[in-house]
């Protein structure tokens, strides 16, 4: 989240002059958003790309330069290079059949509406893989716009554009009775 | 749902900027776009909150270690790895750069485009002032040897324009520049006060005195007509040249057509 940006920025500097514990900090704040994009892009062997993004940010990070919301960026698009490689590599070896994936089944607790990881990546299975990408980059590892559009290498009007579409299939995707009343709402509303 | 989305807006204010970018006119809309975001965080919340193993912590902790241990120095900033926010100076300073080459480039056209306008134009104007015709030069060699008669020449004529010193052929005395003015005070001589410049200054000081300029402007141009084998094609210029008393002031000439 952008509130803990100040940890980050602390964790950074640190992990910068060689501190050990700092770069462990690092990946606890990182991990999760680079780990939710990777869920949702790719799907299985996430955690072995995330191991070899954070491969590469362990050796280059002596190069970086920026704040904490500049290193979201930079991770965000090692660990894309290597999701891309990734489905590179799947794409060309067999296609897997895309009936494996599984239902759109929400456990929607009580208290408030949670969706479990496996039905969000159900959900985002079905983007277009650019809108998913857009979708998760700015939520899941919470990048802002101008971020989304250098990680991804497109413009940012475009990016906008997918990221407007994605959320709109998401909603319809989820549908009634797993989306916030607004949602309902405006999907019932002629556009 | 309203308190939900109030909530979120203050702990996320960056990545709901976006927000603002399309039309938030109607209520509809905004709401709708909220409940979009609030989609799309559902859908991130749940993929976010997947547990994490300690094992890939030590394991980028451990690759981290390698790292510092393989090179102690800090390797070179790639440009992908430059992620600052670019500053207001740092645009204006790449904005200055790209008006300064636009600039040069648009100058520089426009220069070479002057400078091929006025070219061919100077090389006909040399025969219009002709006077070998009228009166033959009275020592056609000069060209060489009248600089050591107008010893004030010298240091005038080495400071003149910056179109002078490229004919390297002629030595640094040499008045071309006084030929220059001589035809150019041809043409202006009736009109305005044109003639009151330091210009006309010095060439009245590279004569002698007032009254000599119009001989020595034909003596220079003359022997410049000698050395140019152009013929003399408008002799009618030289009309109201031949006056050996040309005055500086414009009001007492003759042949004033203004």
């Amino acid at each position: 989240m952008p509130a803990n940006d100040p940890e980050l920025n602390t964790a950074l500097t640190q992990a910068q002059c060689g501190d050990e514990t700092a770069f462990a900090a690092l990946h606890r704040l990182l991990q999760p958003g680079l780990l939710g994009y990777l869920h949702g892009i790719v799907g299985e062997g996430a955690e072995d790309i995330a191991a070899a993004a954070w491969r590469e940010i362990a050796r280059d990070l002596p190069r970086f330069r920026g704040d904490g919301q500049g290193l979201r960026g930079w991770t965000a698009s090692i660990t894309r290079r290597h999701a891309l490689q990734h489905l590179r590599r799947r794409d060309a070896s067999v296609r897997s059949a895309e009936g494996d994936l599984p239902e759109v089944a929400a456990t929607s607790a009580p208290a408030r509406v949670m969706l479990s990881a496996e039905s969000a990546r159900a959900v985002l299975a079905r983007l277009p893989r650019p809108q998913a990408e857009a979708v998760l980059l700015r939520h899941a590892i919470l990048l802002d716009e101008r971020a989304v559009a250098r990680v991804m290498r497109r413009p940012r009007p475009v990016v906008r554009v997918l990221t407007r579409r994605g959320m709109g299939s998401l909603a319809r995707l989820l549908g009634s009775e797993e989306v916030p009343h607004a949602v309902a709402r405006s999907l019932g509303e002629p556009r | 749902m309203k308190a939900d989305r109030n909530g979120e807006e203050a702990l996320s204010g960056k990545v709901r900027r976006y927000e603002d970018a399309p039309r938030p006119s109607t209520p509809e809309n905004a709401d709708a776009s909220a409940g979009l975001e609030r989609t799309a965080e559902l859908i991130a919340a749940a993929l976010r909150q997947q547990s994490l193993d300690d094992t890939a912590e030590q394991a980028a902790v451990t690759a981290f270690r390698d790292a510092r241990i393989l090179d102690g120095r800090s390797p070179r900033t790639r440009r992908s790895d430059d992620w600052r926010p670019k500053t207001p100076r740092q645009r204006w300073v790449r904005g200055g750069a790209a008006a300064l080459v636009t600039s040069a480039l648009l100058g520089g056209i426009a220069f070479a485009s002057i400078r091929e306008v006025d070219t061919p134009p100077q090389d006909t104007a040399v025969p219009g002032t002709s006077h070998s015709t009228h009166q033959p030069p009275s020592h056609p060699p000069s060209r060489r040897s009248s600089p050591a008669s107008e010893p004030t020449a010298t240091p005038t004529a080495a400071e003149q324009l910056p179109g002078t010193p490229k004919t390297a052929a002629q030595p640094p005395g040499t008045p071309k520049s006084l030929k220059a003015h001589c035809r150019a005070y041809e043409r202006i001589k009736n009109r305005g006060h044109a003639l009151d410049a330091t210009a006309w200054q010095r060439l009245v000081q590279a004569a002698g005195t007032e009254q000599q300029v119009a001989a020595y402007c034909h003596r220079l141009t003359g022997s410049a007509d000698e050395s140019t084998p152009s013929p003399t094609q408008r002799d009618k210029t030289r009309k109201g040249h031949g006056k050996p008393t040309a005055r500086a002031k414009p009001s007492k000439g003759p042949a004033d057509r203004n």
